[in-house]
């Protein structure tokens, strides 16, 4: 922290508190009990983290002794090790490339889907089009649990059994990702694509310079989650591949450890989870960069 | 303008649709690739040792290549049913447990093992331990072939045997709950009598322990097969003689806090990696009586799914596996899992393994159950309610009016299916 | 023809020059734009669903052909003293006991935090939000075993470094509790994510504004920060209700239903039922969650026209 100057002015006696670059790292009593909350929070939520990283080296002897140490007694890399031998038997970096191959092909498919479909249901005037929205959303909310085995069908149908496209494919289907950039396309003001459009630009050129730019965090966060979320599916892919080297890495790594044996498991378990997450979080801390851009879109029109 | 660019997304759409079927023609359109399709659940180091049987087998160079395929437990009795809806990609060998063998079996999916045996005559009765091949045959006919047994069995402490006196008990190598009870005030605070795990699995036991039959017995949850053992271990909590419900099983037994524990026949690995060997002991499970002891086991079998495309050679490839693995099992039974097969019970190499201890003799042998009743599963789903029983936070009479309801609700339902 | 269209068309913007194709067809115009998804979800999410509902009137062991069995399921379930009808209103009340902690929980605790994290001078909000929001990068099933572990009631973290001897997991409101440290832990990171983002695209002059008004923070917020953020705030609410309602690996992993079937939920009975260890009864399994997407259907229309009047 740089903000080494402290000030005795409290930030309500300021009317243009926040505007001034340096009056903003003036360090108020207000913005000592945000960090106070957010520390404490962060500890609460980050302790269980560190829990399953440092359970990831305890040894199934110390497992085994019962009693309650939050660091190992002795850090060990058997977990790690276990999991590399297994890498002798199961395809460990062959399920690391599908998953990639499969959560980067659906994050980018998802991206364009949402985004078209966000700009016909958001901005694009046809009748009835709100009512076909709503429809969709309510009909996608049905808990359908035997979904699976129609789903095989189709995916069977289409010759996708044992392909990427029978993990790829169906979650484009996704209504919430919609529902999400619709709602924030309704934000952008409509003047701004009025104006356009008096000037004779089409839709799609509306769609491609002025919609997408200003959606862009938004779309950010839904590749996120688009690409967090195929990673993670486990179930699904083991219905759809017949050969173990086609699996993703989620679903291949529950095959290393078995469920059976409780806690003499629990390393090797979290060494597995450690290991799945590296990917996803990578993609995070790279992507939170961007979709925070404050695009301030509607003060550059005005401006 | 907005003409224009609409037919060039009508363009991309029509180009990402080309695309996409182009792919869905290469995935498909696979004659015969010369591989078997061999799906199991073996995860964990169960998987690593049939693994190793697998590719053992496919360096004999064999026509028909094995592909291991293995998924968590229900995953593939789900996959099982996708496949059946479409008729292809039926899998060639398939590892199922005995209730899941009879619901298959019911429904007429599993081919009879005589088309195995066609080709290996040596997959028949003669070869196995006489009850696992009980529990594969239906009205006379078999329709699986035994892989392994497995249970919850009862290890004991030895020091701990011997530092309160306790071999009394072991003598005639029967542990009642009875016996269990007995231990109140003998054993410090901290020292638990029974480390006690999967109650459903142990009930099996004790309701053929008292003469009963899941066939029967399932139909009758409130019965006094379920009723009294039940009511025995309710008291051995009572007198905080069983390891609390968050104390885990196996870690409990294995840091010497229990005297005895109900641990699985496949734990023997993770109990000699957490403590000295020589400290275990093994004995029939836990019993209600004396008289008549049983050990109910668990039995994993290779079926055979109905495909009328499958091929003769394909069979016989298929039979030529399972003779493999029959003959080649002890890289699995080095992990604690029991041999059905009598190439392992006869070996002394296999009767070296603890879990020998259930199949040495004909005594031993006698003391064996199985079932392959297909409503039995439905008993041994409610893991929740036989801990509630007996951890106190539900009545006896309540907790098993629940089980009633729950097994009579879903075989009614199957009964107004037919 | 001209006199026919002009009503069809008359919502258009005025002004613009009307190509002979968009006059005939609105719908047309913006069917490219909806149609890679309207497919997909027809294909795969519309046929499943129709599927389910169809099952949801027959008897179907997952095997063979469904059997029709009319509304006999519905009946099971409606009828008094029938195990289907205990477990279904027994499990429901529990889910909706979950939906109306979890719910708010998983709105206004992200909310605020995105909030803090905007705040001007705030450094290191990055490293905030990035640790927030690992937990949800970790499966339900391994942030479980992680909590099972603290909450232990011999060795866990919690009773072994406070002295306490509460037992978490197996006791009420305890059980219900650790349920929803759970959820709360693993979920806020998503909405975290949406409401950091839809802040971000706030007018800042707006704020200004209202802090040479003299406008104190608690104004400020209900006053420019929510309305600015309602949409992103609205489509928050509805998936979160719909998930809670949908839960069901919070508590399995948890507790496992228990003490005593108290934290069962409606989700893990129906998978009981469609999924068993015995042969399958898939059709009462969909009708249970039929009569669960009616419930959801019914909140989320209520949630929706309430949205949209705001509007």
């Amino acid at each position: 922290m740089s903000a080494t100057t402290s000030s005795a002015r409290p930030q309500v006696a300021s009317p243009t508190a926040g505007v001034s670059e340096n009056k903003a790292r003036v360090v108020t009593p207000s913005l000592i009990a945000v960090y106070a909350i957010l520390v404490v929070l962060c500890i609460v939520w980050i302790v269980p983290v560190i829990y399953t990283i440092s359970t990831s080296f305890k040894s199934v002897q110390e497992f085994m002794t019962g009693a309650f140490n939050f660091f190992p007694a002795k850090w060990v890399g058997d977990n790690y090790m276990r999991l590399l031998e297994s890498s002798a038997s199961y395809p460990v970096f062959s399920w690391l490339k599908n998953s990639l191959i499969i959560s980067i092909i659906s994050a980018f498919l998802s991206v364009c889907v949402v985004a078209l479909a966000g700009f016909g249901y958001s901005r694009l005037e046809f009748k009835g089009r709100d009512t076909l929205f709503f429809v969709l959303l309510l009909i996608s909310m049905f808990p359908t649990v035997v979904n699976i085995i129609p789903q095989y069908r189709i995916v069977a149908t289409l010759g996708w059994v044992n392909s990427y496209w029978a993990c790829i494919i169906p979650g484009l289907g996704n209504v919430a990702n919609i529902f999400l950039v619709r709602n924030f396309m309704k934000g952008i003001p409509k003047e701004l694509d009025e104006a356009a459009k008096i000037d004779g630009a089409s839709d799609f050129r509306i769609f491609r310079s002025i919609i997408l730019p200003a959606i862009r965090p938004i779309l950010i966060v839904i590749f996120l989650f688009s690409f967090t979320g195929a990673w993670n599916d486990f179930l699904w892919p083991t219905i759809v591949f017949n050969d173990i080297n086609k699996m993703p890495v989620t679903a291949g790594l529950q095959l290393l450890s078995s469920q059976m044996q409780g806690y003499s498991n629990m390393g090797t378990l979290m060494a597995s989870t450690c290991l799945a997450i590296i990917p996803t979080l990578l993609l995070f801390l790279f992507a939170q960069k961007y979709f925070l851009q404050s695009l301030n879109i509607t003060s550059g029109l005005k401006g | 303008m907005a003409l224009v660019n609409m037919r060039k997304i009508w363009k991309l759409a029509a180009a990402a649709a080309a695309g996409a079927l182009v792919l869905s023609m290469s995935a498909c359109g696979t004659a015969d690739d010369k591989t078997l399709h061999f799906w199991n659940s073996m995860t964990g180091n169960d998987g690593v040792a049939m693994q190793q049987i697998v590719k053992d087998y496919n360096a004999t160079n064999p026509e028909y290549k094995v592909v291991f395929q293995p998924m968590q437990g229900g995953d593939v009795t789900t996959k099982l049913y996708s496949v059946e809806q479409t008729g292809k990609n039926i899998p060639d060998l398939v590892i199922q447990d005995n209730f899941q063998t009879g619901v298959l079996q019911d429904q007429k999916l599993l081919s009879p093992i005589k088309d195995l045996q066609k080709y290996q005559p040596s997959l028949s009765k003669d070869n196995y331990l006489p009850t696992s091949w009980d529990a594969v045959e239906f009205g006379g006919e078999a329709y699986g072939i035994p892989l392994y047994l497995y249970q919850m069995v009862l290890y004991y402490n030895k020091d701990l045997v011997k530092k309160y006196n306790l071999d009394y008990i072991l003598d005639d190598d029967v542990v009642t709950i009875d016996e269990i009870n007995g231990l109140k005030g003998k054993l410090p605070k901290d020292v638990y009598a029974l480390s006690l795990g999967n109650l459903p699995w142990v009930a099996m036991s004790l309701v053929y322990n008292q003469g009963g039959t899941l066939d029967k017995a399932v139909h009758d949850m409130k019965g006094d097969v379920w009723r009294k053992p039940l009511e025995q271990l309710v008291e051995a909590n009572k007198n905080g003689l069983l390891n609390p419900i968050d104390m885990d099983v196996l870690q409990t037994f294995a840091s010497g806090k229990a005297v005895f524990g109900l641990l699985g026949t496949f734990d023997v690995g993770t109990l000699e990696e957490a403590m000295d060997k020589d400290k275990i002991g093994v004995t029939n499970t836990l019993q209600y009586s004396a008289d008549n002891p049983t050990n109910f086991f668990w039995q994993a079998n290779w079926i055979q799914l109905k495909d009328p495309s499958r091929s003769e050679a394909r069979e016989k490839a298929s039979a030529d596996f399972i003779e493999y693995v029959r003959t080649h099992f002890m890289t699995m039974a080095k992990i604690g899992q029991v041999s059905a097969s009598n190439v392992d019970l006869d070996s002394p190499e296999y009767q070296k393994l603890p879990q020998s201890y259930f199949t040495t003799g004909d005594k031993e042998r006698a003391m064996l159950r199985s079932s392959n009743y297909m409503y039995g599963g439905y008993a041994t789903s409610a893991w929740g309610t036989f801990n509630d029983i007996v951890y106190g936070n539900v009545t006896v009479d309540d907790g098993l009016q629940l089980l009633q309801d729950q097994t009579q609700g879903q075989i009614q339902i199957q009964e107004q299916s037919e | 023809m001209g006199i026919i269209n002009e009503s069809v068309t008359a919502d258009h913007v005025a002004g613009k020059r009307k190509t002979l194709d968009e006059r005939l067809h609105p719908f047309m115009h913006a069917f490219p734009y909806i149609a890679p998804h309207l497919i997909i979800f027809a294909v795969f999410g519309i046929i499943p669903i129709v599927f389910g509902l169809y099952i949801s009137f027959t008897r179907w062991n997952l095997i063979g052909s469904p059997k029709w069995a009319g509304l006999d399921n519905f009946r099971l379930i409606m009828t008094p003293g029938t195990y289907f009808n205990k477990v279904f209103f027994k499990d429901l009340w529990n889910t909706l006991l979950f939906v109306v902690i979890n719910v708010p929980l998983c709105i206004v605790v992200p909310l605020l935090l995105a909030v803090l994290l905007n705040k001007k001078g705030l450094k290191g909000a990055g490293l905030f939000q990035a640790i927030l929001y690992i937990p949800g990068l970790i499966s339900v099933a391994a942030g479980a075993l992680v909590w099972k572990m603290v909450f232990n009631s011999q060795y866990g973290m919690i009773n072994t470094t406070f002295h306490l001897q509460v037992n978490w997991l197996g006791e009420q409101p305890w059980a219900w509790i650790t349920i929803f440290v759970l959820s709360l832990w693993a979920g806020i990171g998503g909405n975290l994510v949406i409401y950091r983002s839809a802040l971000s695209g706030v007018d800042q002059n707006l704020y200004e504004a209202a802090q040479v008004d003299g406008a104190g923070p608690v104004r400020i917020f209900f006053s420019i920060t929510l309305p600015e953020i309602r949409l992103p705030l609205f489509y928050t609410t509805i998936m979160t209700t719909v998930g809670a309602f949908n839960v069901w690996g919070q508590p399995l992993m948890m507790t496992n239903g228990g003490p005593a079937q108290s934290t069962q939920v409606l989700l893990m009975d129906i998978k009981n039922l469609a999924f068993p260890a015995g042969p399958s009864a898939a059709g009462m399994a969909s009708a249970m969650a039929l009569l669960l997407g009616i419930i959801l259907m019914i909140l989320s229309i209520i949630q929706i026209v309430f949205m949209n009047k705001e509007d």
